[in-house]
């Protein structure tokens, strides 16, 4: 385990991946009119370009709303499915899960352009929900998998147990497997949340000019030298996945979904 | 208030319970799994719907100067293989198959060795900050990171910087094969690595040190013991590694300056540009059978392999 190649290798990885994440940060309080590294000087400039411009400030707003519909939409769908698949044996069971991850197994861009054609034909393109659909589907097993692992490490015994006391069918589900699953609810419900604010491909195939969410912004202004107010976009975006990375991390239910500490 | 608040709590819960009696009766409980999933089966169907309507425009010609549909024939498909356009299609595809490879197998090599610190280190703390350090890429979007290389890449980023220190004057990095490797390494190592992790977590330690007793060196130890134990990871992780970067946009786009176009900024001129969703189905649906196929084959080669191996091995 000390030896040297597997040191290089762990340091190469954290340096791929804390580099970026914290050139992206200084990047954003950087001062001066244009993006340099390192940075003329240290401000909040960026941050006030990014309130002051109405139109980066319309996206973020939009990418909010897709994100809450993701969330919506996920709940809906994921939940019930995760425990029909967990809890009961029937038939078609193992069909029906392969195809709840159709969207993950699909490559993205076939995605997106199944969508594309279908919502074109239904004349929805133009509206905001058709995006939230796309983003659910292709997020969903992610919710579905973190409800799921909390539910395989909930003892099927404290149910029985509740239903031999005379609780009734609905009361179990209220007052115990619902408490007991809700750290695998909570994970993966901030899970579709960030991964539907900052989708990019689908939305770049079903936004129109007046529904560009914020990576659709974000996306076109690079064209050029990116502005300030990007950088400050870019920041806010990943300040996000840090603090649901930690809260993700300190519910415990992510470690114990990569690493069942049994 | 908080009296009528637990009151009308419970009056809720009440009414469910009543309801759940009415609604419990035999039957309807066969039916609980299937109720439970039909909303997410009602929409992943939108999936399923949309590729069946890609496969039906594929297969119809279309005028590109009247934008008009026409009967149904391989028109799209004869674009994609045959000259004069074919050619440029083909060598999207090989490229993009070829970055993606590379990409895939960089990313399992990387995180094989960082699955198995996390999984052995004695530290709590180590691990969770690892845990946390691999998971902010996932989160963090598509065009983000693409954004934190372009600061790190572009001719006056921090690359070119460092460079400069050393005396070095370059270009920077972008348009480059280099440049998009990179970009997509941030987000497909810490990928392999959660997902090799659950499968190495399997492996009982007291066997590396069984065979260390017996003399092997630690590289004959992870040949022999630690990667074949791993296997199920690195399979999923190459699958979904692979699936992840076949369709990848913004760093061919934005790192490679439009230079080394993949399959999926390809798909999005031919709509963006041309406006035709005839020829973007049938490239979409291509993409498709050419993954699954890179998944698929392999996968039943890997259970085949399997299967002999377990059967030599009752044999003996």
């Amino acid at each position: 385990m000390r030896g040297p190649v597997i040191r290089l290798s762990l340091a190469f990885v954290i340096l791929l991946v804390a580099v970026p994440l914290a050139i992206v940060l200084v990047a954003s309080v950087s001062g001066g009119e244009r993006l340099t590294f390192p940075p003329e000087s240290l401000s909040l400039n960026p941050y006030r370009a990014l309130v002051g411009n109405d139109e980066i400030r319309a996206a973020l707003g939009r990418s909010l709303i897709v994100g809450f519909q993701v969330v919506a939409l996920s709940l809906i769908a994921g939940v019930p499915a995760a425990i029909a698949l967990v809890r009961f044996r029937f038939r078609f069971r193992f069909g029906l899960g392969i195809y709840m991850i159709l969207g993950v197994a699909t490559p993205l861009i076939a995605s997106a352009f199944a969508f594309l054609a279908l919502f074109t034909q239904m004349g929805a393109l133009g509206a905001l929900w058709p995006i939230s659909v796309g983003i659910t589907i292709v997020n969903l097993p992610f919710l579905m998998f973190s409800v799921a692992s909390s539910l395989f490490s909930l003892d099927p015994r404290l149910e029985e147990a509740a239903a031999t006391l005379g609780a009734e069918g609905v009361q179990t589900f209220l007052f115990v497997t619902l408490p007991g699953i809700m750290p695998g609810i909570l994970s993966g419900t901030l899970m579709v949340f960030v991964l539907g604010i900052s989708e990019f491909v689908i939305s770049l195939l079903l936004f129109t000019i007046n529904i560009q969410t914020l990576p659709i912004a974000m996306f076109a202004s690079m064209r050029g030298p990116p502005p300030p107010e990007v950088a400050a976009a870019a920041g806010l975006y990943v300040l996000a996945a840090v603090l649901v990375v930690i809260t993700l991390t300190s519910l415990k239910s992510t470690e114990q979904f990569f690493y069942r500490a049994d | 208030m908080a009296e009528t608040y637990t009151g009308l709590r419970w009056r809720l819960i009440d009414g469910l319970i009543a309801a759940g009696r009415v609604l419990r009766p035999g039957r309807i409980a066969k039916a609980q799994p299937y109720l439970l999933l039909l909303p997410a089966v009602l929409l992943v169907s939108f999936l399923a719907v949309g590729l069946l309507w890609l496969g039906w425009l594929s297969i119809h010609a279309y005028d590109t100067f009247l934008m008009q549909a026409g009967k149904i024939s391989a028109e799209q498909y004869a674009l994609l293989f045959e000259p004069p356009s074919g050619p440029f299609y083909q060598q999207t595809l090989l490229r993009t198959l070829a970055l993606s490879l590379t990409v895939t197998a960089g990313a399992v090599l990387l995180g094989l060795p960082v699955a198995y610190v996390i999984i052995r280190t004695p530290s709590r703390a180590l691990r969770v900050a690892l845990l946390v350090l691999l998971l902010v890429p996932f989160l963090m979007g598509e065009i983000v990171r693409t954004f934190a290389w372009y600061l790190i890449l572009a001719n006056r980023g921090a690359v070119g910087w460092v460079a400069s220190l050393f005396g070095i004057e370059d270009g920077g990095l972008l348009g480059t094969p280099i440049g998009v490797f990179v970009g997509m390494m941030q987000v497909s190592t810490p990928l392999a690595t959660l997902l090799i992790m659950p499968a190495m977590r399997r492996i009982d330690p007291n066997l590396e040190r069984a065979a260390a007793t017996l003399g092997a060196s630690p590289a004959r130890i992870w040949a022999n013991v630690i990667v074949p134990l791993s296997w199920p990871g690195i399979v999923a992780a190459i699958i979904v590694v692979l699936l992840l970067n076949i369709a990848e946009y913004d760093m061919p786009a934005i790192l490679g300056l439009g230079r080394l176009p993949f399959v999926a900024n390809v798909i999005g001129d031919i709509y963006r540009l041309q406006q035709n969703l005839y020829l973007g189905s049938a490239f979409s649906l291509l993409l498709l059978v050419v993954s699954t196929l890179l998944v698929v084959v392999p996968g039943l080669l890997f259970l085949g392999w399997l299967r002999f191996r377990r059967a030599r091995r009752a044999a003996a």
